[in-house]
């Protein structure tokens, strides 16, 4: 089989594969939508038949699995009990959450890339040094710490950037939130340039590409940052998952409308269907980032795709 | 090009240089001219400073090196020169042909790029388009298919076809001197052979003066015009190749000579006894890789045994020769029962081992011992040399603390190391010291028969001849047969009774060592026979012994 196709059936296994899990959990949490939705009224009898049934909640919980596929299958994404619409929900919510990730991944990536390469130019110097303190500092310090006292002196105090909120639109509201969930990522992606590109840089074929000739900076640029980004590109695919779970934090931080309010609500009111939806999107999102950097990896790296 | 009076002119001058680390010499008191044109071999073994020189000559020394002397490169001086007025001569003035084809290309650049980058750092070296001047160079280099190999990565080449790509980068700005250090040691003789008679030509053609760094004798006598002998930093002789080879005059080139393999072979090659039982025997031996891959890409099935048979007889030794894939691992590999045949019969003591299984395949295990090629990487680094020597035995649960330790004394005597390194880690002892700790461990739980993948062939030449003889005198003590599985004829005519011959997963030729050796049948071996470099000058030297020993 070919690789790639390899890589989407794997992919498609994983996604079917968590969407049940979440499934199966979401539905086999304690209480009763239903009546939480009613609340203090008197659901009578046939009121909450014709809800179950028309919620399909009277069916086995595989069934409305299969039932909740088929909807997604057409591009459905369900209702939640009080009748809105799931893809409503998503349409308003996602956007900010996937703004709010990407700048934090492009913040990392361009400052932890460009930190390592740095200090590997003198290992040992001083700007190796202070960059070696600063990243244990990052990933010393939980986002929350970090994320409340930007907002503190950042925002409220210096008045740089806003508080809260996303009205100010991006990148302004988006680039202090985002960088409190990059500075997570900064010090291991620094790390690993920097322990990459020392590797290349005592390699044999750049010894080499030296004795012929070549200028400092072709070397370094085309020969040693090309193949010291090879492992680097893989950390930051596989980051991308952790920067989603870090922006559902920040978001409630900053009072940002994205998916981590969204699924915050969401589980506190028992609607299944907008969590699986969310949770289910969450893992879409990863997984085509997964797929994405394979490709990357595959076109940085030729002796790959003989793998 | 007026030849005489270029020849006359040398185009790198070193004058007493020494580099050292701190207070260790690598290099001392070296000197020597190069001329236009001319031929120059260093020879020396591991740590002879020989590559610190070559490092030294291109400017690449690292920084905390201490330098001393003069290199005059063309009329400039190499050290103190900055980093920039050394970029405009390398590549130009001098050039360098790397040691491993494996790690001396970007592995993430098409090959051809790379040759063009190469000609790019001096553009006004040659006519025509970067392109096409990079698919020329890659052509004289030997790779006539240059122009669909320009789009290749490297690791879609052969070590021979990556070779050439270096060749062609060291060669595309037609330099004064080229720096070929160890260019062919990682490569099969016969492909060693073309590729430097094809460099022979390329300097030949644009009057290139070469610096050819080796560790073989052999290979500079037959290359060179001249030859430097290094040993522990400093030059200890200095003359025409012949006469270096012939006639040796410094006591280290006289044992380099002497531990020379095709010095050593020759009649005294063990005699072949049939008469001798069995001990293992492979029969009618197959293995095949099924075909991997899709579309354009897709690998046809690999037979790498195709119906092989081999006898190996109690206390002798059969060598198995052969280049890279001829299968003479696979056939190593499946005789350890490390690796299942495809069809066929491994039989020990005549029962058919293939498919022995718990109590019986740890004795047919503790029977039949490994030693491997790479003593630095078969030994584990975190245990002592006593752990190593006595792993055998506490797995085969022989023997008790005591017991252990003092056969754990006894192996080491039998492979002539102290008694002193029981408690050294690998990392303190020398290649050919770990070597013999390798033998001692495969030797612990007194084994019938010893399977040797290459097991001198990471070693220097003088060391090898020890670690062979080692290997001999345990032979002739304890009886223990060997599987000696090697690409080195010489090596193989000093230790084999048999000998078999593999070629593409075949064996073409076999017999006893001294039949083949002198009356080789098939081409190939002859082929194979002819490729070793300076062969011929080394067997002419053994006979010019021979006469002076007999008339005294």
């Amino acid at each position: 089989m070919h690789p790639i196709a390899n890589r989407l059936i794997q992919a498609a296994v994983v996604f079917f594969g968590t969407s049940l899990l979440v499934f199966l959990a979401v539905f086999a949490l304690p209480g009763d939508p239903l009546g939480s939705l009613a609340g203090d009224a008197d659901l009578t009898d046939t009121v909450r038949k014709n809800l179950e049934e028309r919620y399909h909640l009277d069916q086995p919980v595989l069934v409305q699995y299969g039932l909740y596929v088929w909807g997604l299958l057409q591009g459905d994404l369900g209702t939640t009990v009080t009748g809105e619409d799931v893809a409503n929900i998503f349409a308003n919510a996602w956007p900010i959450t996937v703004q709010l990730a990407l700048t934090a991944w492009i913040i990392e990536l361009v400052a932890g890339i460009a930190l390592g390469a740095t200090a590997a130019l003198r290992p040992g110097g001083i700007f190796d040094r202070i960059a070696t303190s600063v990243t244990i500092v990052t990933l010393a310090v939980p986002t929350f710490v970090l994320a409340f006292f930007a907002q503190q002196v950042l925002g409220l105090q210096l008045g740089l950037f806003p508080v809260a909120g996303a009205s100010a639109g991006w990148p302004v509201a988006f680039v202090l939130p985002a960088a409190c969930i990059a500075a997570l990522g900064i010090g291991p992606i620094a790390r690993l340039t920097r322990t990459s590109v020392l590797q290349t840089i005592n390699a044999d074929f750049v010894r080499t590409a030296r004795s012929r000739g070549i200028t400092p900076q072709r070397l370094y640029v085309r020969h040693v940052m090309r193949n010291a980004l090879v492992p680097v590109v893989t950390y930051l695919g596989l980051d991308l998952g952790a920067l989603m779970g870090g922006a559902v934090l920040v978001e409630g931080i900053f009072n940002l409308p994205g998916v981590g309010r969204a699924l915050f609500t969401a589980v506190n009111t028992q609607q299944g269907s907008v969590v699986v939806g969310i949770v289910t999107a969450g893992v879409f999102v990863v997984l085509v980032a997964n797929v994405l950097v394979d490709l990357l990896h595959r076109i940085l790296d030729p002796r790959i795709s003989h793998v | 090009m007026s030849s005489a009076v270029s020849s006359a002119t040398p185009v790198l001058e070193v004058e007493s240089l020494s580099v050292s680390y701190g207070s260790t010499p690598v290099v001392a008191d070296v000197s020597f001219h190069l001329r236009a044109g001319e031929k120059l071999a260093i020879v020396g073994e591991s740590g002879s400073g020989k590559s610190t020189l070559t490092s030294a000559v291109l400017g690449l020394l690292p920084a905390k090196a201490r330098v001393a002397g003069s290199i005059m490169l063309a009329g400039e001086q190499v050290l103190g020169a900055t980093e920039k007025s050394m970029r405009a001569l390398r590549g130009r003035v001098v050039a360098y042909v790397p040691q491993d084809p494996m790690s001396n290309l970007d592995p993430v650049l098409r090959v051809g790029w790379q040759v063009e980058e190469a000609g790019g750092a001096h553009p006004s070296r040659g006519t025509g388009t970067p392109r096409s001047r990079a698919i020329a160079a890659m052509k004289r280099a030997g790779l006539s298919d240059a122009d669909e190999r320009f789009r290749s990565f490297p690791h879609e080449l052969s070590g021979g076809m990556r070779q050439r790509a270096l060749i062609a980068m060291g060669m595309i700005n037609a330099p004064r001197v080229l720096i070929a250090d160890e260019p062919t040691s990682a490569l099969d003789v016969t492909v060693q052979r073309i590729i430097l008679d094809n460099l022979d030509e390329l300097v030949a053609e644009s009057g290139t003066a070469v610096l050819l760094v080796t560790h073989d004798l052999g290979l500079a006598a037959e290359r060179a015009d001249r030859v430097l002998v290094m040993h522990q930093g400093r030059l200890v002789e200095e003359g025409r190749s012949r006469d270096v080879l012939v006639a040796p005059q410094a006591t280290y080139t006289r044992a380099l000579v002497a531990a020379a393999p095709a010095t050593r072979a020759g009649s005294n090659s063990p005699e072949a006894d049939d008469s001798r039982p069995v001990a293992l025997a492979l029969s009618h031996l197959s293995k095949v890789y099924p075909a991997r891959g899709h579309g354009r890409r897709r690998t046809p099935p690999i037979h790498a045994l195709d119906d092989v048979s081999l006898t190996i007889r109690r206390g002798q030794t059969l060598a198995v020769v052969g280049e890279s894939g001829s299968g003479k691992s696979t056939a190593a590999k499946i005789a350890l029962k490390l690796l299942a045949p495809t069809s066929g019969r491994v039989e020990f003591e005549s029962t058919d081992v293939t498919a022995l299984q718990g109590r019986e395949l740890r004795t047919f295990r503790r029977k039949v011992q490994p030693i491997f090629q790479d003593p630095y990487s078969s030994l584990d680094p975190m245990f002592s040399v006593e752990q190593i020597i006595e792993e055998p035995l506490r797995a085969f649960g022989l023997g008790d603390v005591r017991r252990r330790r003092a056969r754990a004394r006894e192996l080491l005597d039998l492979v002539r190391l102290p008694a002193s390194i029981l408690d050294s880690a690998p990392s303190e002892l020398s290649g050919g010291q770990r070597q013999r700790v390798a033998i001692a461990r495969a030797l612990a739980p007194e084994p019938e028969v010893i399977v040797c993948d290459e097991p001198v062939s990471a070693l220097d030449v003088l060391v090898q001849a020890n670690v062979l003889d080692v290997l001999r005198q345990i032979q002739g003590e304890l009886g223990v047969a060997y599987l000696f599985i090697s690409h080195d004829l010489g090596v193989v005519e000093q230790i084999a009774h048999e000998v078999a011959v593999m070629a593409g997963g075949r064996v073409v030729e076999r017999g006893s060592t001294r039949d083949v050796f002198a009356r080789p049948q098939a081409p190939y071996t002859r082929q194979l026979l002819d490729a070793v470099p300076g062969r011929a000058l080394l067997k002419e030297r053994q006979s010019a012994d021979d006469r002076c020993s007999s008339v005294s």
